[in-house]
């Protein structure tokens, strides 16, 4: 029958792979080769070799930007990782306690997640400044305003969605092992800590590794939060302003590259880890 | 945990006896004595008294718990009803429900509050917005619906909505088409080659958009694709990834008898897939839709890049990030908070209908993504 459907290949294949060439894999092999050479178009550029990357990190005039929003994204994604997944599990055990209205708060605390990242972004800018105004400051006072804003923000964002997936999680804890470490003797806490939450160390890793790819690529909210400024840019942000504002593109797109190669390596990590867990499992 | 050294000299039936001679009837008694369980797991020694018994009062409260639940696994019908609900714990558990829900209210008024400031600051002016970002409008700073019709003028709303909308939709029913045509062929077809695309589209999700937005750019203006009503293209490129990958999940799961069937039925793979694959994908297929509307709908630097940022040929985020840019540097919040406003309706109105669908969408996009 294989051999059949091959000749069918044609119709199934050439609509999506059309476009997926087009907007997507030629863009991504020309991305990597321009990344080795000086270009200002894509029909004017020279190869360089490594002169691209050697530009973009060069340190003899301070620390690049990339370096410094690379430290910064990682100290996001850090901070964000902690909080989110702590406020979104502590909501999820709340919930999955069989109260009445459970859904209700389940649908409010979701909402957020369907605003897009630009709004987002002018919605907190709007009531930080509101509030910092007190102390007559701002958003653009002191570049911590703008970090932890944004974690601020994010948690607002995404507590709701992680939580879903702890909800999802915790559904499938079965009520006999809680029941029987009662029986033993645990009191509530031992049973949270002990039973329930290595039950649902999976969804753990999923939404670890969500808000860590989520924080690397954070663009948008980024932007619209703190403005175009090196001083509060991460990392997908200090690509693109640089992308923007300069002649010479090489240099941004080796940054570019490398942080393909960030994100792919976590990505890779995720893959692993979690398949090493469905063995185990 | 396990706790299973102690043993005593005396049994649950003795402490039953006991109740009964104090003249209980017999679920009374059994209802006592659990309450009483419960009471000595918690350290309270109390009971002990009333029974006679010796010992450490939690161990003893384990002790008799534990031999309950094994008669009740071996009698299910041996606790009364009413033990499960009995009066100490359903005390303790409605004072820790409202300390619950006092706090699970307060989480949800954060979460709402924010919309509702914005709903306010929409009917101030500027000045107002600085100044008084929580209170109601007041006789100076209240501008009535100035900012709306501005707004909707200098973003061209109509315009950014119209082109939202069509791109939105568009885009998701072409990768809802192309992505199942393509997951379903990549699954049935076990070649070297078709191997070989699944992993390339599947890669094509860890690549972020940076990476290749300026070469894709160029070649958008090479081929001139960059217009609006022809953006759905490259959408349908970096939607593929997660699109076909969740079809492919569960292409797996449809029985290939029902395939075959109907091939020997005398259909071609073209009518097979569209009589009778891609009905039973729908469950799939609304996952799917609901999670690229959702991202479309609220992209920003894909259009950004492709359109660019003039007005009226553009989608919403980018206007509303444009119009914020202002002319002088200074950005009008009050005309900004409106178009946030008109922005979120739409958003509210599809989740209010689809609610269920979405959060259902959601989680199973994130487990398998």
């Amino acid at each position: 029958m294989q051999r059949y459907y091959e000749k069918f290949a044609v119709i199934f294949l050439l609509p999506l792979l059309a476009c997926f060439v087009l907007a997507f894999a030629i863009p991504f092999v020309m991305g990597t080769f321009l990344s080795f050479t000086d270009y200002i178009s894509m029909k004017d550029f020279t190869f360089t070799g490594l002169k691209s990357y050697q530009t973009a990190f060069d340190t003899t005039y301070g620390t690049p930007t990339f370096w410094t929003a690379l430290g910064r994204t990682t100290l996001f994604a850090a901070v964000s990782i902690l909080t989110i997944n702590f406020n979104a599990f502590v909501l999820a055990l709340l919930l999955t306690k069989g109260l009445r209205g459970s859904n209700i708060y389940r649908s409010i605390f979701f909402m957020p997640n369907l605003i897009g990242g630009i709004v987002l972004g002018y919605i907190w800018k709007m009531i930080l400044n509101g509030i910092l105004q007190t102390w007559n400051s701002n958003l653009s006072m002191n570049p911590w305003y703008g970090f932890f804003g944004l974690v601020i923000l994010m948690n607002w964002q995404q507590v709701g969605y992680m939580m879903i997936i702890y909800i999802a999680a915790l559904m499938n804890v079965p009520t006999d092992l809680n029941e029987s470490a009662e029986i033993d003797g645990a009191n509530k806490w031992q049973t949270t800590w002990h039973v329930t939450i290595p039950m649902v160390i999976p969804s753990f890793t999923i939404c670890s590794f969500l808000t860590l790819t989520n924080s690397y690529k954070l663009y948008d909210q980024n932007i619209a939060l703190s403005g175009n400024s090196p001083e509060t840019n991460l990392l997908a942000a200090d690509i693109v302003s640089t992308t923007i504002s300069h002649g010479n593109l090489g240099p941004e797109q080796a940054k570019a590259v490398v942080f393909f190669v960030i994100v792919a390596a976590i990505s890779g990590l995720q893959v692993m880890l979690t398949r090493r867990k469905e063995v185990e499992a | 945990m396990a706790n299973e050294t102690t043993s005593y000299p005396f049994h649950f039936q003795d402490a039953l006896a006991i109740n009964r001679n104090l003249g209980y009837d017999e679920e009374d008694a059994k209802t006592v004595l659990y309450d009483d369980c419960l009471t000595l797991k918690k350290g309270d020694r109390t009971p002990l008294e009333k029974y006679g018994f010796k010992g450490d009062p939690k161990d003893i409260g384990r002790y008799l718990y534990r031999e309950l639940k094994q008669k009740e696994a071996e009698d299910p019908s041996f606790l009364p009803p009413q033990v499960l609900k009995s009066a100490s714990k359903k005390r303790q558990r409605i004072v820790s429900n409202t300390v619950v829900y006092f706090f699970l209210t307060l989480i949800a008024l954060v979460v709402i509050l924010p919309v509702l400031i914005v709903l306010l600051n929409s009917f101030k002016n500027n000045g107002g917005i600085a100044r008084e970002t929580f209170l109601f409008p007041n006789a100076e700073s209240f501008v009535g619906i100035q900012n709306y019709v501005s707004g909707f003028e200098k973003t061209q709303f109509h315009k950014a909505f119209g082109i939202s909308l069509y791109i939105t939709v568009v885009s998701t029913v072409f990768i809802l088409l192309f992505s199942s045509m393509t997951a379903w062929f990549l699954t049935r077809v076990k070649t070297w080659w078709t191997k070989v695309i699944y992993y390339a589209i599947l890669f094509s999700q860890v690549v972020p958009f940076q990476m290749v937005m300026l070469p894709m750019n160029q070649i958008a203006a090479d081929l001139g694709i960059n217009h609006w009503y022809s953006i759905p293209i490259i959408y349908v490129a970096f939607g593929a990834g997660l699109s076909v990958f969740m079809y492919a999940g569960f292409v797996k799961s449809v029985p290939l008898e029902i395939e075959e069937a109907a091939m020997i039925d005398g259909c071609n793979p073209v009518q097979t897939f569209f009589t009778i694959v891609f009905p039973i994908l729908k469950p799939t297929t609304v996952t799917i839709a609901i999670l690229n509307v959702m991202w479309i709908w609220n992209d920003y630097l894909l259009p950004y890049m492709v359109l660019g940022p003039s007005i009226g040929e553009t989608t919403i985020p980018v206007a509303v990030q444009m119009v914020s840019l202002g002319s002088y540097g200074a950005q009008d919040m009050g005309l900004m908070m409106a178009m946030i406003v008109l922005t979120m309706i739409p958003i509210i109105i599809f989740y209010l209908f689809g609610q269920k669908y979405i959060i259902r969408g959601v989680t199973a996009g994130a487990v398998k993504g």
